[in-house]
């Protein structure tokens, strides 16, 4: 392929911000091209987490957090119900021991962020003496692979939008009015690039010469398990500080098990994603090039050992989970939300005319920040 | 050989305060042991706000092993009952290994002994070093042992091993163990110890002397009876002495000629000084009886219930 394929926005990153994105340019009739490095869309963090659909709970000592998070969570259920999956009791409980926010406070939290909160019997879900109190939250779980086929087929009725799968961006190029970018298949052009790579952002902005992102890596894994009756229709999340979080896995009947020190195996502060185990990858894994470590070889060894222990030191015997699978990505987590552990939507512009704009964030449901900017 | 590892998980807490001397050797010797013997294992290392280099060998020990060390910073320094509480409520083990020093006096082989004794169905056993102790640990132990209603005794222990029901049944009791020993002790579980020599020429401290001294008073308090005791025994002496003072005031009275004014005021003394006494015999029996409401939040401690 030569140069010359124009296109009005080109859209790296087929993950939910990029799709969503493409969608919402696609229907104001405009010519948009996807580039993706994977076989398919959502094959990574999108997919990878704890398909959570955050209502605020989360972020007990960001409220500013907390009530933007709210803000989103009716439109994104009411725009993709079909991925929703509601009909189970989401516990949040907060450790007796080391946690930084006391059921007292976290009561107050959700008060004043105005989410449903109340109290229900620690007894029933967890060991004697393990937390001091127990709330039934309003959260949701959602399904990446029911909510990509949605997305892919509201796009599919869009005749202006392109996705190109396995097109791995090498290189960016500015010229006067537009962007060049170059892939392994090929260069295209536009006068507006949306970066929406997530743990690739910084890849492309150093690619395009622009400010990385103040950003740690974390390689983090969840693991998919299966669990007892009991807690079929059940989710909990143990707050606020080294604990754990069980919850329904979107539609799949399984659920995920992530743990706040367990899940992330190994940390890089580099400015882009550097790890001891790219050196061990065969497929070309390295700083500057992150492939998907789900799929990867030299993932690290499942922590399965360490988070079932955690969980099951709290829950009451009962409750039994059992390993089915782990899932790895890249998380990257801005440096500044660590203190209060504020989760921001961060979309940065880089350039205008011709424009270059990246964006990241954590949550799913905040992908509507992206409108004002498109 | 090769020996089939054990399945169970273990958690290895450690206490280091300013231990940077034998640190690297004893985190090795810990992890090796555990690496060995188990499966599945952690290490916390409670780094109670050390002033040497104890928390950057615990980084550089932790480096490349993935998930298996976990340190806690304390925010100022607490002492080793706090800070063994705090390491023990990160720890999700099925059992745990306490080391109150950062600093190997036991023979290699001790961490497995433990295990193995372990598996022949306790749930608290200590290593105790061989050996009478120094004056003053003997003279605490001495009186804590004959003092206090529970039924196993007391020993310098250099760390222990305690199975999840065990630390569970001791959570349960009391929130906050002011001395874990004695409350472990008091668990009602089965437990026992094993003796070693020191590897060492000199002798270990396995808590600084200024925490030794207020941790035995403490202790002595609370899980003896021997202050009420003291207490309640002195105020009924001077109750009686009060009683004999007003007796022997009246016999003068009556049989001799005293000073003027001298028989009032004993007499208001001895009443008064009664009155008293008589007040702080049931102001301590109160005391006694708020303390044991408590600090002993369970009515009864069993050992186990078996159906025959």
């Amino acid at each position: 392929m030569s140069i010359g394929a124009t296109y009005d926005k080109i859209i790296i990153g087929a993950g939910l911000y990029g799709l969503y994105a493409a969608a919402f340019c696609g229907k104001k009739g405009e010519h948009v091209l996807v580039l993706e490095k994977e076989p398919d869309a959502f094959m990574r963090a999108t997919y990878v987490n704890q398909a959570r659909v955050h209502l605020g709970y989360h972020y007990p000592r960001s409220l500013s957090t907390a009530v933007s998070t709210v803000r989103y969570f009716d439109r994104f259920v009411s725009e993709y119900p079909e991925c929703i999956k509601r009909d189970f009791r989401q516990v949040y409980a907060t450790s007796r021991q080391f946690s930084w926010t006391q059921a007292a406070q976290f009561e107050k939290f959700a008060a004043a962020a105005g989410i449903p909160c109340h109290p229900v019997p620690v007894e029933e879900f967890f060991k004697d003496g393990m937390c001091d109190g127990a709330f039934l939250t309003g959260e949701a779980t959602f399904d990446a692979q029911i909510l990509r086929d949605s997305i892919l087929k509201e796009i599919a009725e869009l005749p202006s939008v392109t996705i190109l799968y396995q097109h791995g961006v090498c290189g960016i190029e500015q010229k006067a009015s537009s962007y060049v970018i170059k892939t392994n298949q090929g260069s295209f052009e536009s006068s507006f690039i949306l970066n929406a790579t997530y743990a690739g952002v910084n890849e492309i902005c150093s690619m395009a010469g622009f400010e990385t992102f103040k950003i740690k890596y974390e390689l983090c894994e969840v693991i998919l398990c299966k669990v007892s009756d009991k807690l079929k229709d059940l989710g909990i999340t143990v707050m606020d500080g080294p604990f754990f979080s069980v919850m329904p896995f979107g539609k799949t009947g399984l659920h995920s098990l992530t743990s706040v020190t367990f899940t992330p195996h190994e940390t890089s502060y580099d400015e882009t994603a550097t790890f001891e185990c790219q050196k061990h990858c065969a497929d070309g894994c390295r700083p500057g090039n992150l492939l998907n470590c789900s799929t990867c070889a030299s993932k690290p060894k499942s922590a399965w050992g360490y988070m079932s222990k955690l969980a099951n030191k709290y829950l009451k015997d009962e409750y039994k989970i059992e390993y089915v699978d782990s899932l790895y990505s890249m998380k990257p987590i801005l440096m500044a939300s660590d203190v209060d552990d504020s989760r921001p939507t961060c979309i940065r512009i880089h350039s205008n005319e011709p424009t270059f704009i990246s964006v990241l964030s954590g949550k799913i449901t905040t992908v509507y920040d992206l409108e004002e900017v498109l | 050989m090769s020996i089939e590892k054990e399945k169970n998980f273990v958690s290895a807490v450690v206490y280091v305060r300013n231990n940077a001397r034998t640190l690297q050797a004893f985190l090795d010797h810990v992890y090796s042991e555990m690496d060995r013997l188990f499966n599945e294992f952690e290490l916390i290392c409670v780094n109670d706000a050390s002033k040497d280099a104890s928390e950057e060998i615990i980084r550089e020990f932790a480096r490349e092993k993935d998930h298996a060390v976990t340190l806690i910073n304390m925010g100022y320094a607490q002492g080793t009952e706090l800070g063994m509480n705090a390491g023990e409520d990160i720890a999700i083990g099925d059992f745990v290994y306490e080391f109150d020093l950062a600093a190997q006096t036991w023979p290699s082989d001790m961490i497995e002994k433990l295990y193995r004794k372990m598996q022949e169905g306790y749930d608290i056993i200590s290593a105790c070093p061989e050996g009478k102790g120094r004056f003053t640990s003997r003279l605490f132990y001495g009186i804590f042992n004959r003092y206090s209603n529970i039924n196993a005794k007391l020993r310098t222990e250099a760390f222990r091993l305690t199975s999840r029901r065990a630390i569970n049944r001791v959570t349960a009791m009391n929130h906050v163990q002011m001395y874990k020993k004695a409350a472990n002790a008091n668990s009602g579980l089965k437990q026992t110890f094993l003796t070693f020599s020191e590897i060492k020429a000199e002798k270990a401290d396995y808590k600084s002397q200024k925490e030794r001294s207020a941790l035995a008073m403490n202790s002595l308090l609370l899980f003896t009876d021997i202050g009420y005791k003291i207490a309640f025994v002195m105020s009924i002496v001077m109750l009686i002495f009060a009683a004999i003072v007003g007796i022997y005031t009246v016999i003068v009275f009556a049989t001799g000629h005293p000073v003027e004014g001298w028989t009032p005021i004993m007499i208001f003394l001895a009443i008064g000084f009664f009155v008293l006494f008589a007040i702080l015999t049931f102001v301590i029996k109160y005391l006694s009886l708020i303390l044991n409401l408590n600090f002993r939040r369970q009515r009864y401690i069993v050992q186990d219930v078996e159906k025959l």
